[in-house]
């Protein structure tokens, strides 16, 4: 790798091209990823899949007819006008297919991907055998390629993905009522249909400006990709929709400038792939959702349990079978390898079934608490109650452990 | 409580604890079932009761906790526990009959490979018939109405020739025909010796339906026979705030239906 | 007339018994609601196989075979993951998966020598069926002649063991493979194997892929997977029949998209080459078009 070209490429000094492709790169990845925030949330992301793969038969019959009209039939605005249109009839037919017929979203998504892209493959090979126009750059259509692209061409593209981003920005407040709570949204006098369909729209802008640079087969995962690794983050929607732009913004920066200075490295792939290296990390390491805090909060919450339920049953005098109870009892101190109970242990145990019966009087009190604060009842009961609440727990205790005693006697 | 040492219980559940990652849905839960007996399972909304049944037959996780059916494990008594899912948890759109769902109940006997022959076919009608759909054992499961599903889904457990029943809210969106249909084929094969564990919903037909109850919010609350534990004190112990002032509707004994 | 053995009807057996063990699985995929797995399986091929080339340095079938099963396998076990412990909706973490493993097959694509490697992405996406005739095979006589038979391409025996393979899993995991797509929550609690089942399934589709992939392109398969099983699903309620429906619509896909890409564009443009995966997976949608205009069960329980 050519760590030079690389550097001047992060900074903008590699060619007027190419500048203006990275600023549309990052442009294009800050618009996918808040229209794919929205889209995750709409639970619509592949939708995006049969959107992308609709636009090749459209690519084919701009290229035809501009060539058919005597152009080069490469022109690109052409190219994209047809391609937004096919999109658009991919769309149609997804819709018509799940409305219409039994067939779910699934089936209908796939289908049109398939179907229209084969059709393209058909549009395409025709292309290819009849020698007309100039070919050269159709079939950068399917992974991208910025490498010998026109200036014009550079600057559309630029203007493209800024006008996205721009319409997101505008629009986000209404996706984000829709996306977050459909019924309250349609009270409040919005039309869901009318925002789904912006929605859409709004994708379709992304992936036919994404076409060029990404591929159709990849830009799927600029809209996609994001706002999962997003999702690891944050439980909230408007940091969703920021975090989800800036890895995609991020991705599309990287990603062009790397495969600028790298030969023979398509610029979608690579967009895609530095994008995948931040959503690793966010699966792996995000604080909130990823999969190490995850484990390591599920296996100190599994300990906990363990912990009361075997000083609970060493209270109670009762023998443990539970392999990962007796090694918590164990590494705590409070237990012998030949079951019997340590002094620490006996005095633990002790506390357990104390603060045990406090936290059923309690959750007795307020049933309603319990999936407010979960797992609470596994804590020491002075972390979580203050003084005074909990010495009228332990009189309303000690009223009712006399009145048992009575009754029995 | 009842004489009931001679045989094991149905389904015994100790100290059974099951998290989602850190949010607990069931801790420590005990309970018993007994052969023979109509037992229901309530709680308010998340209160765990079909986490709780989906743990005992090994569909979740457990963090500890020790299941046992007929006083073994699982593995060793699986030919003897049917379980009838939520009615929504399937694509009822599915391209099977009516009789191709109860044939499936046989799966425990048939296994998986050997053919299903006329006598199979039979088997599959009379359950049917037991649960009055005989006339619809051709039909596409997707023309059923939710009454009619509900009742395949009993005819498949009823084709499983199981001694413990547990049923994840037979009775939710159920016509009332059905729910009484449901009820009374479900106490007869009680006083045949079936075990019936239920997840119940209405608080008004608990008295009338079921002989022993578990009440639960993710711990035990009570478990017993209605008699003793269905009281106004151990719900509100688990229903908190939300029943009070609703009441409940008083013990009405002649009012039970009677298979 | 014995020109046609070779030059037509061996691709299209090829295209065909590729379509008829795609179209199989599909019906599973789609009952399941699963049939963009088909999707996935199919883009994850690609850097199963090269990650094969890479590291055995063969271009076998056995490696290839292996190692896009695996990346199957992977890249469903990674679904699974991502929809779990992401609590990620099962659409979107796919798509995360097979794109992000797509891209990662298409850089190693390009960074290895790829002077042994006999396909390019184009050919990877779309194929190249019309290339697979039996040059040895222009006489009928070649039919009995062990020489002219042992120069048949080798995806023909490939396609055809791949869906041997299909039927014989179907012959014996029928019962709990129904059971497990039903209803899993019955089936697991029943003591049906459901995850090993669900796991064969994409093992399966991965082989079926791999196999059609050399031959025919992904393209055809995805469509294979989804449209001649969704079409089956408009016509009958009935699970034997929909299955052997797909297998017809499947055949009829193979055959007439080839003849189709042949010799129908030549009527209109002469000396006009049409990939033939294109057109079959063209084909394929008008036949689901006609089903979900006129199927007679197109409504299903919404009727």
């Amino acid at each position: 790798m050519d760590v030079e070209a690389f550097l001047s490429a992060l900074t903008f000094q590699a060619g007027y091209n190419t500048t203006i492709v990275t600023i549309g790169a990052i442009l294009l990845g800050w618009a996918g990823g808040m229209v794919g925030t929205f889209l995750l949330l709409r639970r619509r992301s592949l939708v995006s899949d049969a959107l992308s793969h609709a636009t090749l038969p459209g690519v084919g019959i701009a290229f035809l007819v501009m060539a058919s009209l005597g152009g080069t039939g490469r022109f690109l605005p052409g190219l994209l006008l047809g391609a937004a249109l096919s999109a658009l009839a991919g769309l149609a037919t997804v819709e018509w297919i799940t409305r219409r017929t039994r067939l779910q979203a699934d089936a209908a998504i796939g289908a049109v991907l398939s179907v229209f892209f084969g059709f393209g493959i058909v549009l395409l090979t025709v292309i290819q055998s009849v020698q007309i126009g100039q070919q050269a750059g159709i079939g950068s259509f399917l992974l991208g390629s910025t490498s010998g692209m026109l200036r014009s061409e550079a600057i559309t593209l630029a203007v493209l993905a800024g006008g996205t981003a721009l319409a997101v920005f505008f629009l986000r407040r209404t996706l984000t009522l829709v996306a977050f709570d459909e019924t309250f949204a349609r009270a409040r006098g919005i039309s869901i249909r009318r925002s789904d369909l912006l929605l859409m729209l709004l994708v379709l802008a992304v992936t036919v400006t994404g076409l060029r640079i990404v591929g159709l087969v990849l830009i799927i995962a600029l809209v996609i990709i994001p706002p999962v690794a997003a999702r690891f983050w944050t439980e909230r929607v408007d940091h969703m929709l920021l975090i989800s732009a800036g890895i995609g913004a991020v991705s599309g920066y990287l990603g062009t400038a790397l495969s600028a200075s790298i030969d023979d490295l398509p610029t979608g792939p690579i967009i895609v792939l530095v994008a995948t290296g931040l959503f690793a990390v966010s699966l792996l390491f995000a604080p909130v959702r990823g999969v190490f805090s995850g484990l390591y909060r599920a296996r100190a919450f599994s300990w906990k349990v363990h912990r009361r339920q075997g000083l609970l049953a060493l209270n109670r005098g009762e023998a443990i079978y539970d392999k990962k109870t007796i090694f918590v009892l164990l590494a705590e101190g409070f237990m012998r390898r030949d079951g019997s109970i340590t002094p620490p242990g006996v005095v633990a145990a002790k506390l357990a079934a104390e603060e045990e019966a406090l936290w059923s009087l309690y959750l007795r009190e307020n049933p309603d608490s319990l999936h407010r604060a979960h797992g609470m009842l596994l804590d020491p009961i002075e972390e979580r109650l203050g003084a005074g609440e909990i010495n009228a727990l332990r009189l309303r205790h000690y009223a009712a452990t006399r009145q048992t005693v009575e009754a029995m006697a | 409580m009842l004489n009931r040492v001679d045989q094991p219980p149905a389904l015994s559940i100790s100290g059974l604890s099951v998290a989602y990652g850190d949010k607990p849905a069931l801790s420590a839960v005990n309970a018993v079932f007994h052969q023979g007996r109509m037992s229901a399972v309530i709680g308010p909304n998340g209160a765990g009761k079909s986490t709780l049944l989906k743990a005992a037959m090994g569909m979740v996780p457990l963090i500890t906790g020790k299941v046992e059916f007929f006083g073994l494990p699982l593995a060793a008594a699986r030919n003897r526990v049917a379980y009838v899912p939520q009615r929504a948890s399937v694509d009822w759109d599915f391209p099977a009959s009516v009789i191709d769902v109860v044939m499936m109940g046989l799966y425990g006997e048939l296994g998986p490979f050997r053919f299903a022959g006329k006598k199979h076919r039979d088997k599959a009608r009379e359950c049917l018939r037991e649960v009055d759909l005989e006339p619809l054992a051709d039909r596409q499961i997707g023309q059923l109405s939710g009454g009619q599903q509900q009742r395949v889904f009993i005819a498949r457990a009823l084709a499983q020739k199981a001694d413990l029943l547990i049923l994840d809210e037979p009775l939710a969106g159920v016509d009332a025909a059905t729910e009484r249909t449901i009820v009374t084929l479900l106490k007869k094969l009680a006083r045949e010796g079936a075990a019936i564990i239920t997840v119940h919903h209405d608080l008004s037909t608990v008295r009338d339906y079921y002989d022993d109850v578990l009440i639960m919010n993710v711990r035990t609350v009570a478990n017993g026979t209605v008699a003793d534990t269905f009281t106004e004190q151990k719900l509100a112990d688990a229903y908190g705030g939300r029943l009070v002032g609703a009441g409940l509707p008083a013990p009405v004994p002649g009012a039970k239906v009677e298979a | 007339m014995a020109v046609y053995l070779g030059l037509t009807i061996v691709p299209i057996l090829i295209g065909l018994l590729a379509a008829v063990a795609a179209a199989l699985l599909g019906n599973f995929l789609v009952l399941k609601r699963q049939s963009l797995m088909g999707d996935a399986v199919s883009h994850v091929v690609l850097p199963g196989i090269i990650v094969a080339f890479v590291t055995t340095g063969s271009m076998d079938a056995g490696p290839m075979l292996v190692g896009a099963a695996i990346a199957a396998l992977v890249a469903a076990v990674l679904i699974e993951i991502i929809r779990v412990l992401g609590k990620v909706e099962p659409g979107a973490a796919m798509g995360v998966v097979f794109t992000a493993l797509f891209a990662f097959g298409i850089v190693l694509l390009e960074q290895t020598d790829t002077g042994a490697i006999h396909f390019d992405v184009e050919h990877a996406l779309y194929g190249n069926l019309e290339s697979l005739v039996w040059l040895a095979g222009l006489e009928w006589s070649a039919l009995t002649d062990p020489a002219a038979l042992a120069e048949l391409p080798p995806q023909l025996p490939r396609v055809a063991a791949a869906l041997v393979v299909v039927i014989a899993f179907f012959c014996v995991a029928w019962r709990p493979l129904v059971i497990a797509t039903f209803d899993p929550v019955f089936a697991a609690a029943s003591g049906v194997p459901v995850r090993l089942v669900d796991g064969a399934l994409i093992a399966l589709v991965a082989i079926v892929a791999v196999t059609a992939f050399e031959a025919v392109g992904a393209i055809i398969t995805i469509a294979m997977l989804i449209c001649p099983p969704a079409a089956a699903r408009l016509m009958t309620d009935n699970l034997v029949r929909q299955l052997l429906l797909s297998v017809v619509f499947a055949a009829i896909a193979a055959s007439f998209g080839y003849l189709a890409a042949g010799a129908g564009v030549a009527l209109f443009v002469s000396g006009v080459a049409v990939s033939a995966a294109g057109m079959i997976a063209t084909v394929s949608g008008l036949i689901l078009a006609l089903a979900a205009l006129f199927g007679p069960r197109r409504l299903g329980a919404r009727a």
